[in-house]
């Protein structure tokens, strides 16, 4: 079952990273080489090869960028009401995308309002498209209290044993704690953990969440995308520098299961650095060729060390 | 646009009347010295191991010109145990602060307050420098006042002014270097580029990261002259003599005490490690960690809100600059990016990005005294963030005097919290035994009975140097005399009436069973906790 969850997985992030890519950049080599950063990065070999079903958030955050490439291209407020419902069913995924979801959807409707659709009944409609599925978990929760109480202590947010959530709030948001959150969400754009040594929850590699190349080819798509600032790009920005929300309500430094949302981001990213380093169309196309030969190459090596010398035998 | 960035970018355009510029920086420097010389004597409340090694040496250079050691005008100090008769150390201090507390103790008696001046009179010109510097960057009066006092409000400025350590030595050479640099970049007069890198050849010997950090502001002077069209291979000339000239004392003393470099490196492990010359696997490592601890150095809650990991560098309820500095340096160092194409700008932004250059390179992370040379740096980008964000209509503008007014407001905190909790928090951490109590009672012993020696626990950090220091400001050398670490040797020949005192930690009970020994005191802290015992030898 869990290799053919891996396989399915795989397959849809690899085919949605390429309709991503082609839309956003044009060509089909373009979206060729965002399936192939995609799935070369280090962070989704590994959880391909240990526990696929922690990349379920990828397909969601691909699922919503799809939703928003399209968006863009049609000025259609019918598809960000769409966003919301996939948004809504995919809160369910995973523990991660229960914060991040909602984060996504005001994404969605800010974008909604900065493409000039203003009027009250797209936002609403994407609204009440993610409350809808996303109401089932509510209705959970309320039927079976000890199951968020339980949640809570497990990842020791606050002592919900003793504490209301209102409390528990309070007595999450004291001064230390802030400051530690912080330096926490700090410590997870660090350059060594994303592109070098790697994370915590991955052993024995020496590569980081993503592809050596990024170090250079995201920070340059960072600032290229934020000088553009295209609804795409705006999206991408956001979901880049929101991805580790979730990860930082535990008091752990450098887990990437809780982020591995950050691969669909930074591979767009990095295709966006590699363009824009040259300016005829050619030479950007090569450039986003050689960046996903690397990774690819990088992929290969880090997927055969880890089944043929690690300990994951 | 273009119009705008012009008039903000070319500040001799502007007049400004001498009084009211003087004015201005004498209130500033009031200010700043109310801040770094209230209550200097028990704010902290300890003097630190480092602080005695400065106050003990610079006594002895105030009294005979020459070092513990004997040596005359050091250039380095090597810091060998003022107990231990021939003690071979491999500790090297930089210069500048010794010489300045010597100058000080030429007309001051030792003391907690005395040895901790020269620091917070350095605190000072550092912001009359900044004002100085600032007033050629910006028009008017307005923004180089609000430059200086967001140096003013600084924590880790103020905390670091404080105590009687070179971390915030460097800072004044960094100032000084970039005021005359403005000035040749501005009027190309070359005696001032050379006084530039002159100054940052003195400010080498100013602190210890200053042997990364001078070298690079150094490669910055060149950089500037690269960028300047004219005489360029005479300007270069002349910044290289300027800094080369100060470098000849440190080859002098190489020379003369070749095991001085060796030594020194060898104290600071990340070296070690570079040097080693790993495989590539291992250097790989290295240079990751690097990064990762370059990258932790612009951590905002690192800068913002906790500040350094260690209690004698921060509060921890503070960062090393207060919240709102936060979005005057985002604003800031956009606006300098836009800015990059001028000399100026250019150099301010890349000297901000190269500040942890040197504590990066030793592997330490929140390190903030080897990360002072941010500050002079900080408090001029975000004064660029100021001018940016004023310059701006509506919101930003809004927000900007909102920010900038919460500075005051957050400092008065910081320093209410300095000034009364602080010092009882870091009590245990700057002089864990509490040697002033410990001096006061065996001073007051040995008059009612004369000791006839004083044994130190050898468990105790910095024992020598925290007695020599108590004894010379209690005018006891008599006592030092006296006094000798506690070994079998010193136990067995302790006449009756000898005083041994002990670290809360040793064994005294042991002791007291095995040897003739009787408990005369325990000496508490503030909180009542024991921070040494002393025993008296019977007969």
């Amino acid at each position: 079952v869990t290799t053919a969850l891996a396989i399915a997985i795989n397959v849809f992030n690899g085919q949605a990273a390429f309709v991503i890519g082609r839309r956003a950049f044009g060509t089909a080599s373009a979206g060729v080489a965002a399936a192939t950063l995609l799935l070369s990065a280090p962070a989704h070999i590994f959880y391909s090869l240990t526990n696929p079903w922690s990349l379920v958030p990828i397909t969601v955050a691909l699922a919503w960028l799809w939703c928003v490439a399209e968006f863009e291209r049609r000025n259609d407020a019918r598809i960000m009401i769409l966003a919301g419902g996939v948004l809504g069913i995919g809160s369910h995924s995973h523990l991660s995308a229960i914060v991040l979801t909602p984060v996504y959807l005001l994404v969605s409707l800010w974008l909604l309002v900065r493409a000039g659709q203003r009027g009250a009944r797209p936002a609403l409609g994407a609204v009440l498209a993610f409350l809808l599925p996303a109401s089932i978990g509510l209705v959970r929760v309320m039927l079976e209290p000890s199951l968020y109480s339980s949640l809570i202590q497990q990842y020791r947010l606050y002592d919900a044993a003793t504490l209301s959530p209102l409390q528990g709030a309070k007595d999450f948001l004291n001064y230390n704690n802030v400051q530690q959150r912080v330096s926490l969400y700090w410590g997870y754009f660090d350059p060594a953990y994303l592109f070098l040594t790697g994370p915590a929850d991955i052993p024995g590699g020496t590569g980081g969440v993503l592809w050596f190349a990024g170090i250079l080819a995201v920070p340059l798509g960072l600032f290229w995308a934020a000088r553009r600032r295209s609804c795409f790009d705006c999206a991408v920005i956001a979901g880049f520098v929101t991805a580790p929300l979730a990860a930082i309500l535990v008091d752990e430094a450098h887990i990437a299961r809780r982020e591995l949302v950050v691969i669909p981001f930074a591979t767009f990213l990095a295709m966006a650095g590699a363009a824009a380093v040259s300016r005829t169309e050619v030479r950007r196309r090569l450039a986003i060729i050689i960046l996903a030969i690397f990774a690819l190459s990088q992929g290969a090596a880090t997927a055969s060390q880890w089944l043929n010398e690690s300990p994951l035998q | 646009m273009a119009r705008r960035k012009t008039a903000l970018s070319d500040p001799l355009e502007v007049r400004k009347a001498p009084w009211v510029v003087w004015g201005i920086g004498a209130t500033l420097a009031a200010i700043a010295a109310v801040l770094h010389f209230y209550s200097l004597s028990s704010v902290p409340r300890h003097v630190h191991g480092d602080e005695v090694h400065f106050g003990v040496q610079a006594y002895s250079l105030a009294a005979t010109g020459r070092d513990l050691n004997g040596t005359f005008l050091p250039v380095f100090f090597n810091l060998r145990d003022p107990l231990i008769q021939n003690h071979n150390s491999t500790i090297w201090f930089q210069p500048a602060l010794f010489y300045a507390v010597a100058a000080v103790l030429t007309i001051a008696d030792i003391s907690e307050s005395s040895i901790r001046v020269a620091p917070a009179l350095i605190g000072v010109l550092d912001i009359v420098l900044l004002y100085a510097l600032a007033l050629r960057l910006f028009p008017g009066t307005r923004l180089p006042a609000i430059a200086a006092l967001l140096l003013t409000l600084t924590p880790a400025h103020v905390i670091f002014s404080r105590v009687a350590a070179d971390y915030i030595c460097s800072v004044p050479f960094v100032i000084g270097w970039l005021l005359l640099l403005v000035g040749w970049i501005r009027r190309g007069d070359t005696f001032r580029l050379f006084a530039a890198s002159l100054i940052l050849g003195f400010g080498f010997y100013s602190y210890i990261a200053a042997w990364f950090m001078m070298p690079a502001y150094f490669g910055l002077t060149l950089f500037a002259v690269w960028r300047t069209p004219q005489r360029r291979s005479v300007s270069a000339l002349a910044a290289c003599a300027g800094f080369a000239l100060p470098m000849l004392l440190f080859l002098c003393w190489l020379w003369q005490y070749p095991t001085m470099l060796p030594d020194t490196l060898a104290r600071y492990h990340g070296l070690d490690e570079l040097a080693a010359a790993p495989s590539s696997e291992g250097l790989f490592r290295s240079a990751s960690s690097r990064v990762s601890v370059y990258w932790d150095y612009f951590n905002p809650s690192y800068l913002f809100l906790s500040g350094g990991t260690n209690l004698l560098d921060s509060t921890r309820r503070v960062g090393l600059f207060l919240v709102p500095a936060a979005l005057f340096l985002i604003a800031g160092v956009a606006h300098l990016w836009r800015l990059r194409d001028k000399t100026i700008e250019s150099l301010l932004l890349i000297g901000f990005f190269l500040a942890p250059v040197a504590a990066t390179v030793i592997n330490e992370r929140f390190c903030s005294d080897r990360e002072l040379f941010l500050l002079p740096f900080a408090a001029l980008v975000a004064t660029y963030g100021v001018q940016a964000l004023s310059a701006r209509a509506g919101v930003a503008k809004r927000v900007a005097m909102v920010a900038l007014l919460a500075m005051p407001i957050q400092f008065t905190i910081f320093y209410g919290d300095y000034i009364i909790d602080y010092p009882v928090r870091t009590e245990g951490i700057f002089d864990p035994f509490d040697f002033r109590q410990i001096a006061t009672y065996v001073a007051a012993a040995d008059a009612e009975t004369s000791a006839p020696a004083v044994l130190l626990s050898k468990s105790m950090p910095y024992a020598g140097y925290r007695w020599k220091f108590q004894m010379l400001k209690i005018g006891r050398d008599d006592l030092f005399a006296r006094t000798r670490y506690a070994d079998e040797a010193t136990l067995a020949a302790a006449s009756p009436g000898s005083l041994l005192i002990m670290a809360p930690t040793d064994d005294v009970a042991s002791m007291l069973t095995s040897r003739k020994l009787k408990v005369e005191t325990e000496i508490l802290d503030s909180a009542g906790t024991k921070s040494a015992v002393i025993l008296r030898v019977v007969s």
